[in-house]
């Protein structure tokens, strides 16, 4: 029976590790696909590469520049209604305008696989290769060195330029902290109980980077406010989320913000039941239940919104214009419009006109530099705490 | 410390244990009958996923709660099905064969998700139907109990309910008494004529059931609808509940309120100015301490068996 007993204990966990290791499967059974794809795909490349290499010539003679051929590398797959659609319609929008051409290339959530696939991207000989986020860091320091002449372009993560020559990388990271105080300062002027909620997918920079912008904006507009910070430790539990969610508004919580990925819709859900609001994250969350259940966006007054798009394609008409800064990292906020708040037809009804107000205000000082928003990069982990406990209740 | 009990002993958080250890205890029945059957079911997780988004995308487009619960159910005795023939029929590995219904189960409840609603994430675009929550009538009335143990979802009440036919089941019926006759040896209930496959087929079956049961729970009662991976280990933690509750029906519901206790305590405790890491950390410390009181407790009674047969041995010996 002992024996019994471990051998469930050892294959429960074996098959754990097993699925982690796989992650979502969709992924993995999309990439060999597109590998083979990118094989197919070879031959008429090779050919190309000449051409490619002589373009690259011209623009150093700063002679006109012609179509730039472009690989949009995602960590994951599309169709996650945010981060990496919003990245696509960046690089479709420059394919549409500039007449660049580009290729997408969705590589699941096998991070073993994301270097080999940068490599691939290299050889191919594409112009521009753009990654998301910080599941590319390491595999774009590990091969951008090796091949000068490409230009390599991160968002929402940067290469560690002290690490060697990046002259050749640009990385976008974004300003979350202050959309995040634009929601702050709506929730507790909104907020009758005076308590608030915080819900993040992990405790790191990237999240807590919201959280504290979120907790400042709501200290601005009542100094005494009280924030429940909790972390649901993953980003596809969604039924523990809800369960948290419903445990911070049973403690007196009305304005939970959530930024935890898929595991946010438990939120969503928690306030629909209980009646209070939630605030989204990294795209317009009340669109997704506009139409299937008007009820349940109605309690989403405002999302706070990462522009994947709009940064992607303003670093494509920088690099036009020959003014992008190569080799460095920009912190993108809300005077690049980069972060905002969704303003859609449930921000106008909720929102009363004077916290309208008092958010525009805000946001232009905060573009102006009047206010300077505190993130959570290069926090050490007890000044967060001691964050997280100036508002407990 | 005062705070520590002011959220402890409230209401709300005694009725939201019940709420958590709902699909455990669903998801433990459906361990025990195959366990007891002596198959191992590590598919439970992976019949939970697919039953769940069955349920959501069949009550989306009836637009009956009813027909949801019941098609959800029905996938999850489907997929039990294909488990079992490749078990008993082509005679494969229980745990391969667990691991590859898992694995299909993740990635092929989000394609298919995709195709229906274009998102990889969740069903938000579906308009699924939940399964409604009753008041049970006198229970409702009583100061506390009321409060906590009425307004529950119907699945939840259901559940409990199954937990006692289940005890019947196992221990009254000749069904049941097959059932753990050939986990416990399969070569003495062959040699008087019991077909071993038809019984373990007709275990994995309800174990499929229960699963869907499980699973339908999730997104059609817990949650309004499916997100990719939502089950997130629960039909492991189902297998644990199972071992802890030494494979007994009464024995696996109190195993998995004690889980759902443990994970309440951490969802309620958030508030509390204590590290996030130490509060998630509840739920694992509560069940390693729960398999070590275990492995204790069935240590020692089999040392007390093992003195018993001695001293007896000896007795014998010297009457004679």
């Amino acid at each position: 029976m002992r024996k019994k007993v471990m051998t469930i204990i050892l294959s429960a966990a074996l098959a754990m590790t097993l699925l982690t290791g796989c992650g979502s499967d969709s992924g993995s059974a999309q990439t060999p696909e597109q590998n083979t794809e990118q094989q197919e795909e070879e031959p008429a490349k090779e050919s190309e590469e000449a051409p490619a290499a002589d373009e690259e010539e011209k623009e150093a003679d700063g002679e006109t520049q012609e179509a730039k051929r472009i690989a949009l590398l995602l960590s994951g797959n599309l169709g996650d209604m945010s981060f990496l659609d919003s990245a696509n319609n960046g690089t479709t929008e420059i394919a549409s305008k500039y007449g660049a051409e580009v290729k997408v290339i969705e590589m699941g959530s096998d991070a073993t696989k994301y270097e080999t696939n940068v490599l691939d991207a290299s050889d191919e000989g594409y112009d521009i290769i753009i990654g998301s986020g910080w599941q590319l860091q390491e595999p774009f320091q590990n091969v951008a060195q090796d091949y000068p002449d490409i230009k390599y372009i991160i968002f929402d993560a940067a290469v560690d330029y002290t690490a060697g020559d990046y002259s050749n990388v640009y990385s976008i990271s974004y300003k979350s902290n202050e959309a995040a105080y634009l929601a702050g300062i709506m929730a507790a002027n909104m907020s009758e109980t005076g308590i608030l909620g915080f819900l993040g997918g992990a405790d790191g920079a990237v999240i807590n980077d919201f959280m504290i912008g979120y907790i400042e904006g709501a200290k601005s507009v009542n100094p005494d406010i009280k924030v429940i910070c909790g972390y649901v430790d993953d980003y596809s539990d969604s039924p523990k989320c809800k369960e948290m969610a419903l445990a911070q508004y049973n403690q007196g919580a009305d304005f939970i913000f959530t930024a935890a990925g898929a595991s946010g819709i438990g939120t969503l859900e928690a306030a629909k039941e209980t009646g209070k609001y939630a605030i989204g994250v990294d795209s317009d969350q009340a669109m997704l239940y506009k139409d299937s259940d008007p009820a349940q966006a109605e309690l989403i007054p405002a999302s706070v919104m990462k522009n994947v798009d709009a940064t992607l394609v303003r670093a494509y008409e920088k690099i036009l214009d020959g003014t992008l800064p190569w080799g460095e990292e920009e912190a993108l906020g809300l005077s690049d419009g980069a972060v905002g708040l969704s303003d859609n037809e449930f921000y106008q009804r909720l929102v009363p006109d004077d916290v309208k107000t008092q958010i525009e205000e805000a946001s232009e000082q905060i573009a102006k530099g009047d206010i300077s928003v505190k993130s959570a990069y290069g926090l050490t982990t007890e000044e967060v705490r001691e964050i997280i406990n100036s508002v407990a209740p | 410390m005062q705070q520590l009990f002011d959220i402890i002993f409230t209401t709300s958080f005694a009725y939201s244990i019940l709420r958590v250890s709902t699909p455990l205890i669903l998801a433990g029945m459906a361990a025990l009958v195959s366990e007891r059957a002596g198959v191992a079911n590590i598919a439970i997780e992976g019949m939970m996923l697919i039953s769940a988004l069955t349920g959501v995308v069949v009550s989306a487009k009836t637009q009956s709660c009813f027909l949801g619960v019941s098609v959800g159910v029905i996938a999850g005795i489907l997929v039990s099905l294909i488990l079992a023939y490749f078990i008993l029929q082509l005679k494969a590995n229980n745990i391969m064969c667990g691991l590859a219904i898992n694995a299909i189960a993740k990635g092929g409840t989000v394609f298919v998700l995709y195709l229906l609603t274009g998102s990889k994430g969740a069903s938000t675009a579906l308009n699924s139907a939940t399964v409604p929550k009753i008041d049970i009538p006198l229970i409702k009335d009583i100061p506390i109990l009321g409060e906590i143990i009425s307004g529950q979802s119907i699945l939840t009440y259901l559940a409990i309910i199954m937990v006692a036919l289940m005890h019947i089941f196992i221990f009254k019926t000749r069904m049941g008494i097959r059932i753990s006759a050939v986990g416990e040896n399969e070569k003495a209930v062959d040699s008087v004529g019991i077909s071993v496959a038809k019984t373990r087929y007709i275990a994995l079956l309800i174990s499929g059931f229960f699963s869907g049961l499980a699973g339908v729970f999730l997104s059609m009662s817990y949650m309004s609808g499916f997100t990719a991976n939502m089950t997130s280990g629960r039909g492991f933690i189902a297998l644990a509940a199972n071992s802890m509750g030494q494979n007994t029906p009464w024995g696996t519901l109190a195993a998995a309120l004690i889980f759902g206790a443990a994970d309440s305590a951490a969802n309620y405790l958030q508030v509390l100015a204590v590290p996030a890491q130490f509060i998630q950390m509840i739920p694992y410390v509560t069940t390693i301490l729960g398999i070590t009181l275990y492995c204790i407790y069935r240590g020692r009674k089999e040392k007390k068996l093992k003195m018993k047969m001695l001293s007896h041995q000896e007795a014998e010996g010297q009457s004679a």
